[in-house]
């Protein structure tokens, strides 16, 4: 039997003719509902390491079709994070900001404010963005070309105002 | 509460009030720390937070936090918030003024408001920049298109400042005059080897190109010597220099060679000149009743000026030099002689149908004749450097007072030489008073009578050119002895042919009229000859 649920773009379906009513919105407590469920049911069955594991590709394959589908192309490094802040805010997921950037060691710390996975969640004593690390590690590799690794280093769960992640190229 | 317990735990809230007031540390606080491990706790805390605090206050935000919570995290939003703002900082410190913070209040407004006006005042300088090398190119290409003209044109370009030192001067200036730029740019014209330069610039000229309102230039002809001391003629046009604010810097100008032009000018006058008078003594000579006050007020309308009374000569020659058929070569040659006849002092030349008359001033004194063939000798000698190779005669006419008698004054003086080749051919010099019986003759012989006199005097000796010849010196009066030893004949063929030549006539030679009316027939058949 092949496979049931291979993602592409196209299985987003068009929401303007689905949803002429509802629209394309929908409240963030929904989105959080449907992925806070998963992750229980996906610990459940394969423990919380498998669980964080699948989060974190399953973001990092939406990260890969989110570039391909959803962003401006663009060439230099600068005009690429400004057609990823401009797409995350459109699309409600965040506010994007860049503190460091060192291109040569290919080493860059963002935020991400009001981020659509955990701002307001409440304080947890651990990062929980596993699947932003995925998604932002996608979107990276598809614009350098090179494989990433992204930590989150601060969280609204551990207290923090805004989520950071750490992006490093992955030499390995 | 005991107040033992309450001043302790007053006294621990001011250890750690001061914790958050002063800078130094309470000398307590360290004993508390290790009475009680929690108060240790929050004093490690507050401290992490003081020291994370002061890094931001100091601008370095490098600092690591290990604290989570509210407080710490809204320090860390606040790092991050600055961190980004570094980096968007050195964004648009390297040009990409998209940049934009949003979402900080009051900073954003003004931090956009900057990176718009950076945005604005950089393209306007891009604009101004981008038009400024617009216009310095279209500069480099003009100054190269004027370089590339004046460098390359036979015309010299040149440019004077107000203290009329040359500032500039094209190199055509070698090609024209044979100095180099080096050896005159920078110094004042008085300085130069350009002498047409002080020429050009007279005061009156400086007068012109500087009086208010005045953009016409100034055109100044000259001559200039050449390196290798040629004499050239110039040209010189020249203009007042003004700065883009029309004040007066100096002169510019184009000086160029005109030597030809000036040289066809020449040859256009003294052909205009020639044709004058050719036309004024043709007309003259077409009459034979020209009344000296008419003929020299005629002369003064035509600017000629002629004499009163003056020695009248016609010149005549065999051929020209060059290709015979070449009539233009011809008259090219006629026209060269004439000119130069007339560039003699006291001397109006002219072309006639069959040579070229002259008229000098004289006077009717003893040597007048004396006079007159001196000075054909003059004019003949003064053309034969002209014309080594080509024969030329001299007639001078018979003289009279005024112009009454011109033309047939001319006409005696071509018969002259008609008469002259034929009596005197050993001579190129005739005058008429020496033509005696001819001058009668001559009118004569262009008659049909005389045609038929000759022929009925010595018509049968026309066959026997030894008896024509030994019948004129018979009638020269010599004995037979001294014509035989100018004939190289003895004596008694002389008087053989004198028989034979009576014979002939049917006549006596000893007949005083006989002789006369052969010897009229004689003359005439060589002024008819001569014809």
């Amino acid at each position: 039997m092949g496979r049931k649920y291979e993602f592409n773009w196209s299985l987003l379906g068009d929401i303007s003719e689905g949803r002429p009513n509802m629209g394309p919105m929908v409240r963030t407590e929904i989105y959080r509902l449907m992925q806070f469920c998963f992750r229980d049911v996906l610990e459940q069955n394969y423990g919380t390491e498998t669980a964080d594991k699948m989060f974190y590709e399953a973001g990092l394959l939406a990260g890969k079709q989110f570039y391909r589908n959803a962003m401006q192309k663009t060439v230099d490094f600068n005009a690429f994070i400004q057609s990823l802040q401009s797409a995350l805010a459109a699309k409600g997921i965040g506010i994007l900001r860049i503190e460091t950037a060192d291109y040569e060691q290919g080493k860059y710390v963002m935020s991400l404010s009001e981020d659509l996975d955990c701002s307001g969640l409440p304080d947890l004593d651990y990062e929980i963005c596993v699947y932003d690390e995925g998604f932002f590690a996608g979107i990276l590799e598809s614009f350098t070309g090179e494989k990433f690794k992204v930590k989150e280093v601060d969280c609204w769960c551990t207290g923090d105002r805004t989520c950071r992640f750490v992006a490093e190229v992955s030499r390995e | 509460m005991k107040p033992e317990i309450a001043n302790e735990i007053d006294e621990i809230i001011q250890q750690i009030n001061s914790v958050l007031q002063s800078k130094a540390l309470p000398a307590k606080l360290a004993e508390y720390s290790d009475q009680y491990p929690e108060m240790a706790k929050l004093v490690e805390r507050l401290l992490a937070l003081r020291e994370f605090t002061f890094a931001l206050s100091e601008g370095d935000l490098s600092q690591t936090m290990n604290l989570r919570g509210y407080w710490p995290g809204a320090l860390k939003a606040l790092q991050a918030n600055l961190r980004h703002l570094t980096w968007q900082t050195s964004m648009v410190a390297a040009g990409d003024y998209s940049q934009r913070v949003d979402f900080m209040g009051d900073f954003s407004h003004a931090f956009n408001t900057m990176t718009i006006r950076l945005k604005a005042a950089t393209e306007n300088e891009q604009k101004y920049i981008a038009e400024l090398e617009r216009q310095q190119a279209a500069t480099r290409e003009s100054e190269r298109k004027y370089r590339l003209i004046a460098e390359n044109t036979d015309d010299v370009i040149w440019l004077l400042d107000h203290e009329m030192v040359i500032r500039y001067i094209s190199p055509s200036i070698e090609r024209l005059l044979g100095f180099t730029p080096g050896e005159v740019e920078g110094k004042p014209i008085s300085q130069t080897p350009l002498p047409f330069f002080q020429v050009v610039f007279q005061s009156s000229t400086i007068e012109l190109l500087t009086a208010a309102g005045t953009r016409r230039p100034v055109i100044v002809e000259c001559e200039q010597r050449c390196k290798d001391r040629k004499m050239i003629w110039l040209e010189s046009t020249v203009n007042a220099a003004q700065n883009s604010s029309g004040e007066m810097i100096g002169f510019t100008g184009v000086t160029r060679n005109i030597t030809k032009r000036k040289k066809a000018e020449s040859l256009l006058y003294q052909a205009y000149e020639r044709t004058k008078k050719r036309d004024f003594f043709n007309q003259l000579a077409a009459r034979n009743d020209c009344n000296d006050t008419e003929v020299l007020e005629w002369g003064w309308r035509d600017k000629i000026y002629v004499p009163k009374d003056f020695s009248l000569f016609f010149l005549s020659m065999d051929t020209l030099p060059g290709d015979e058929d070449s009539m233009y070569r011809k008259q090219q040659m006629m026209d060269a002689l004439v000119d130069q006849l007339n560039r003699k002092e006291r001397t109006n030349a002219w072309e006639t149908a069959r040579g070229v008359g002259i008229i000098t001033p004289a006077l009717a004194d003893a040597a007048r004749k004396q006079k007159e063939l001196a000075a054909a000798a003059d004019y003949m000698k003064y053309i034969s450097m002209y014309l080594p190779d080509t024969p030329v005669y001299i007639g001078t006419a018979n003289y009279s007072d005024g112009w009454a008698n011109f033309a047939n004054r001319l006409k005696n003086a071509a018969t002259a030489i008609r008469i002259g080749r034929q009596v005197w051919p050993h001579q190129r010099i005739y005058h008429y008073e020496d033509c005696g019986i001819y001058q009668v003759l001559a009118p004569f012989a262009a008659t049909d009578e005389a045609a038929a006199y000759i022929t009925q005097r010595i018509g049968p000796l026309m066959a026997h050119p030894d008896l024509l010849e030994t019948l004129e010196k018979l009638l020269s009066g010599l004995s037979f002895k001294e014509i035989g030893a100018q004939m190289y004949l003895h004596h008694k063929t002389i008087q053989l042919r004198k028989q034979r030549i009576e014979q002939l006539l049917n006549v006596s030679l000893d007949s005083y009229e006989v002789r006369m009316a052969l010897s009229s027939a004689l003359q005439l058949m060589k002024i008819v000859k001569a014809n």
